[in-house]
C-alpha cells in the first residue's frame, strides 16, 4: 500500500446507502416551518450543498464507508462486556476503538450506532473536527453513554490516522517523554494472606513492578462509620505498606464507597503510610465535597474515571482540588478527550494516572496519550501480576500480550496507528451475552450503598 | 525502586533525566540546528530568529522565535542533536523558553514532511477550512492608518486592529474618549464592510479602558486587545464588569497559569497566546483549556511568515480559533481571500521558505 494515496487529492463523493440528507428532507417536509428555531434540519437544508463540499479544497480521498459495533463477552455472564467499534474506509484501512461502559453496554452500542449516519462518508483524518461535532451537535452534553460512544469512535479514527500517516499514534502526539515505555501498576486485591503479600513483593522486585493498587476491606460504608470499621480499613492499608515495604508505591481505591465525612477520617489516619494516592474518596458529582476531603489531609487524592470530557474536569482542575486525575479513555472522549484533560490538568500541576479497567483496545490507546503527557504519573490496568484467562484471550486476539508490563512499564506499541491488528473472526468466539446488571450493594439496614 | 526515588527528585534533575530517555535512534534523529537573525521591518534594533532543524534523513523544518543569541543557538544544537524529531513535546519543553515555540514549529514541520501531511493533519485537523485574518494597522495618523487598512483590504483582509490614541496622562476624560470614538467611527466609515478591534497595548488604567470600551460598545468592536496591564485580577474586573466589549489578553504572558486565572475569573473573552513562546502544540493545549470556558483563541506573534504559517496550522487543529494577525513583514507564500487565510495543503507548515532571504544573517 502506498500511504501517499490516503493523502492524495479529493475524490468524487462516495455513493452511500443511507444518507442523513434524506432524513433532512423529510424533516423539512413534515415540519414545513421552524417555529421555535430549534430545527437544525431546516437550517441545514438550505446550506446542504455547501456543507457537504466545505472541506473539499483540503480534504483527502480517504472516506469512512462503514462503522460496526461489537458487544464482546469473555464469558456468557460477563459483568463487563466489551464494546468495540470498527470503522472501515474506502481504501482498505480500518480502525478499532473501545466504548465499553460497565452495566450499560447496550446503551453504549446503541449510542455508537446513533453516530453511524454522521460518521459514514466523512474524512476519518479530521478527528478533532468530528469529536467537536459529536459533542456539540448532540446538544445534550455528553454523560457516560455519549462519552463512551464518542470515545470508541475517536479511538478508531486515531487508529486510522496513524495507519494513514504510517506512524504510531504517540508520534503524532509528540511523544514519547520516556522511550522506555509507560510506567504502570497492577491490582493486588488477590493477595489476601501475609504469604501472598510476601510473594507479591518478591515478584514485584524481580519484575521491576513499582506500584500496586488495592481496595477497602468492607463491601459498603455508611454515611458515618463505626470505630471498628474505620479500624479495619486503616489496618488493611497499614498491612499492605508493612508487607510491601517502602520501595513499592501503593494506591488505595475507595471506589466512592465512603462519604466525604468518613473518607476524611481515613485519609488523615493513613497519612503516615505515604500512599501514592487515595482514589475516589467520595462520589464524583460534587467537586466541593471532594475538596473538603482533599483539604483536610496530605494524602494525595485521585479521581476522574467517571468524568466526561475536559468540561467535566474543569472545576477540579481550576481549583486544584485533586492531586491526580484518572479520566478513562473509554469514557472521557477517547484520545482527544484524554489529551485535553491532561493538557488542562498540567496548568494546575495535577498529575495523570488514567483509569483502565475495560478491554485491551482502550488500554493500548491510552498508552499513546500517556507517553506524550508532561504530567504523566502512572497507568492502571485492572489485571494482577500473574496473568489469567482474560490476558490469555487478549493475547489470542492480538498475537502479543497487550497491557503486560516489562520492567514495570508497558512497552509502547511500535506499529502504525494504535499498534495492533484485530479481526472480527477473532471476536466471534466471544459473542455478546447481554449488558448484565451491575453490582447491588446494601447497608446492614437494607439501604442502598455505594460500591 | 528507581521510579519512586526519581519521581521525588527536583524538577531540573527530572528534566535532565527525562531528556536522556528520548529516542536517539532512527533515521529521523536531529542532525543540525541552525539559527538566523531577522530584523524587524519597522522597529530598529528589534527582530526575531529563524530556526532551522535538519534531520539525518535530510528533512528540514523551520520555526520562528524571539531573538536568541549565538550562544543560545549553539546550546540548542547540543540539546537537540541526536534526538528523535518526532518527540516534539518533550523536546520543546526541554529547550530554553526563548526558543520553545520555534523548536515546536520546526519539529512539527518535520513530522508533517515525514508523514507527507500538513501539521494540522498530524494533530487531527482540519477543524476549519480557513483562518480569519486580522491586520494591525500601522501609521502615526488616522489618514496613514486608513490608507494602511485600504491597502490590506485590497489584499482581502476584512478585520483590523486599530491602535488607540493614548491619553496624555492617567484618568483622562472627555477628549481622550472623543478622540478614540471619532477614530473608530472614521475607520468604520472608511471601510464599511470591515470589522475593527481596539488595540490598547496594555497602556491604559483599567478605569480609562472601561470608560473607552463603554463609549465604543455600541459600535460593536470585535474585541478590545490588551485594554490594560495585567495587575491583580480584581483590578482587571473593572473592564469586564463595566462593559460587554470582549477583552483579549496574551501579549507578554509567558506563564500559562495566568491564562488559567483569567479564564477562571471570567476576565477574558479571547485568549491570545504568543506562538513564539508556546509553539503550535502549546497553543492547542491552551485552546483545550479555553474551550471549557467557551472562550476562543487568537494566537499572536511579532515574527514573520513562518510563525504565521504555524499559527494557521494551530488554527486548523483546534475547535475554538477566532483570528490571527497578518505579519508586518508580509505573508510570504501564504494567501488571504475574503478575510481569511487559506489553509496550506503542502506537508508540514505548508510553506516554502526562501532561505536566501536570511542566509547571510546566520548566527549558528
Amino acid at each position: 500500500m502506498n500511504r501517499r494515496n490516503f493523502l492524495g487529492g479529493s475524490v468524487a463523493a462516495l455513493a452511500m446507502g443511507s444518507s442523513p440528507s434524506l432524513n433532512a428532507e423529510r424533516a423539512t417536509e413534515l415540519t414545513g416551518e421552524d417555529l421555535c428555531g430549534c430545527n437544525p434540519f431546516l437550517a441545514q437544508a438550505g446550506r446542504r450543498a455547501r456543507k457537504e463540499d466545505m472541506f473539499r479544497e483540503v480534504n483527502t480521498g480517504l472516506r469512512v464507508t462503514d462503522m460496526k459495533v461489537f458487544g464482546v463477552s469473555l464469558t456468557p455472564d460477563s459483568d463487563r462486556p466489551y464494546v468495540f467499534v470498527k470503522i472501515e474506509t474506502n481504501q482498505g484501512l480500518v480502525g478499532w476503538g473501545e466504548a465499553t461502559l460497565e452495566g450499560k453496554a447496550g446503551a453504549a452500542m446503541a449510542c455508537v450506532n446513533d453516530f453511524r449516519d454522521f460518521i459514514v462518508g466523512k474524512d476519518p483524518l479530521q478527528v478533532q473536527h468530528h469529536w467537536e461535532s459529536m459533542y456539540v451537535h448532540s446538544f445534550y452534553r455528553a454523560g457516560p453513554v455519549i462519552g463512551s460512544a464518542i470515545s470508541g469512535i475517536d479511538q478508531a479514527l486515531w487508529d486510522i490516522r496513524g495507519k494513514a500517516l504510517n506512524v504510531p499514534v504517540y508520534q503524532m502526539l509528540g511523544g514519547p517523554y520516556d522511550e522506555r515505555g509507560v510506567r504502570g501498576y497492577y491490582h493486588a486485591e488477590n493477595a489476601r494472606t501475609d504469604e501472598d503479600l510476601a510473594k507479591l513483593k518478591e515478584t514485584a522486585l524481580a519484575a521491576g513492578i513499582s506500584c500496586f493498587k488495592v481496595g477497602l476491606p468492607d463491601q459498603a460504608y455508611e454515611w458515618i462509620e463505626t470505630s471498628a470499621k474505620i479500624d479495619r480499613a486503616v489496618k488493611h492499608m497499614q498491612r499492605f505498606r508493612e508487607k510491601l515495604g517502602d520501595s513499592i508505591d501503593i494506591g488505595v481505591d475507595f471506589h466512592a464507597k465512603t462519604s466525604p465525612s468518613v473518607a476524611a477520617i481515613l485519609v488523615k489516619e493513613v497519612e503516615p503510610l505515604n500512599l501514592l494516592f487515595v482514589e475516589e474518596p467520595c462520589p464524583p458529582e460534587n467537586a466541593e465535597a471532594m475538596a473538603r476531603v482533599s483539604r483536610r489531609s496530605t494524602t494525595p487524592i485521585a479521581t476522574g474515571e467517571r468524568l466526561v470530557a475536559a468540561f467535566g474536569c474543569r472545576e477540579l482542575i481550576e481549583k486544584g482540588i485533586v492531586d491526580i486525575l484518572q479520566t478513562d479513555i473509554n469514557h472521557v472522549g477517547g484520545l482527544t478527550g484524554l489529551w485535553k484533560v491532561a493538557a488542562m490538568a498540567n496548568y494546575s500541576n495535577i498529575s495523570m494516572a488514567p483509569h483502565a479497567c475495560e478491554g485491551p483496545i482502550g488500554g493500548l490507546a491510552t498508552l499513546h496519550v500517556d507517553s506524550a503527557m508532561p504530567n504523566f504519573l502512572i497507568q492502571e490496568i485492572c489485571s494482577f501480576a500473574q496473568p489469567g484467562e482474560k490476558e490469555r484471550v487478549w493475547a489470542e486476539w492480538f498475537g502479543f500480550e497487550p497491557m503486560r508490563m516489562v520492567n514495570g512499564r508497558f512497552p509502547l506499541p511500535t506499529k502504525p496507528g494504535l499498534g495492533f491488528e484485530l479481526t472480527e473472526a477473532a471476536l466471534a468466539k466471544y459473542p455478546f451475552g447481554g449488558s448484565r446488571p451491575m453490582a447491588s450493594v446494601f447497608q446492614e439496614d437494607g439501604s442502598v450503598g455505594e460500591w | 525502586m528507581i521510579h519512586a526515588t526519581q519521581r521525588r527528585k527536583p524538577l531540573t534533575a527530572f528534566a535532565a533525566m527525562q531528556s536522556k530517555q528520548i529516542a536517539t535512534v532512527g533515521k529521523h534523529s536531529i542532525a543540525k540546528v541552525s539559527a538566523y537573525a531577522v530584523p524587524s521591518p519597522s522597529v530598529k534594533g528589534e527582530g526575531y530568529s529563524v530556526l532551522q532543524i535538519d534531520t539525518q534523513s535530510g528533512v528540514t523544518g523551520y520555526g520562528e522565535c524571539g531573538p536568541i543569541s549565538a550562544a543560545d543557538a549553539r546550546a540548542l544544537g547540543s540539546l537537540l542533536e541526536g534526538k528523535s524529531a518526532f518527540a516534539y513535546e518533550p523536546l520543546s519543553e526541554m529547550v530554553p523558553r526563548t526558543a520553545r515555540g520555534g523548536v515546536n514549529m520546526a519539529l512539527l514541520d518535520i513530522v508533517g514532511k515525514i508523514t507527507n501531511a500538513p501539521a494540522y493533519r498530524v494533530l487531527g485537523g482540519p477543524t476549519r477550512t480557513k483562518a480569519r485574518a486580522v491586520a494591525r494597522l500601522q501609521g502615526s495618523t488616522d489618514a496613514e492608518m486608513i490608507s494602511d487598512a485600504t491597502k490590506h483590504a485590497a489584499l482581502g483582509v476584512r478585520a483590523f486592529l486599530v491602535p488607540i490614541e493614548l491619553p496624555p496622562a492617567r484618568n483622562q476624560g472627555s477628549l481622550f474618549i472623543k478622540t478614540n470614538l471619532d477614530r473608530f467611527n472614521a475607520f468604520r466609515a472608511a471601510i464599511p464592510k470591515a470589522d475593527f478591534a481596539l488595540a490598547g497595548a496594555s497602556q491604559l488604567t483599567p478605569s480609562d479602558a472601561a470608560s473607552l470600551a463603554s463609549a465604543v460598545e455600541k459600535g460593536r468592536p470585535l474585541w478590545f486587545d490588551q485594554p490594560c496591564a495585567i495587575t491583580n485580577l480584581d483590578a482587571l474586573r473593572k473592564v469586564c464588569d463595566e462593559t460587554v466589549v470582549p477583552v483579549a489578553f496574551g501579549r507578554g504572558i509567558s506563564n500559562p497559569g495566568t491564562f488559567q486565572d483569567l479564564l477562571r475569573e471570567g476576565l477574558i473573552d479571547l485568549v491570545r497566546p504568543d506562538i513564539l513562546v508556546y509553539g503550535i502544540s502549546g497553543v492547542c493545549r491552551l485552546a483545550a483549556m479555553a474551550e471549557t470556558y467557551y472562550v476562543a483563541v487568537a494566537p499572536l506573534h511579532d515574527a514573520g511568515p513562518i510563525a504565521t504559517a504555524a499559527a494557521i496550522q494551530a488554527a486548523a487543529s483546534m475547535p475554538n480559533f477566532f483570528a490571527l494577525e497578518v505579519p508586518e513583514g508580509g505573508i510570504g507564500t501564504l494567501k488571504i481571500k475574503d478575510g481569511f487565510f487559506e489553509l496550506p495543503k503542502d506537508p508540514g507548515l505548508g510553506i516554502s521558505v526562501d532561505r536566501s532571504k536570511f542566509e547571510r544573517s546566520r548566527i549558528a
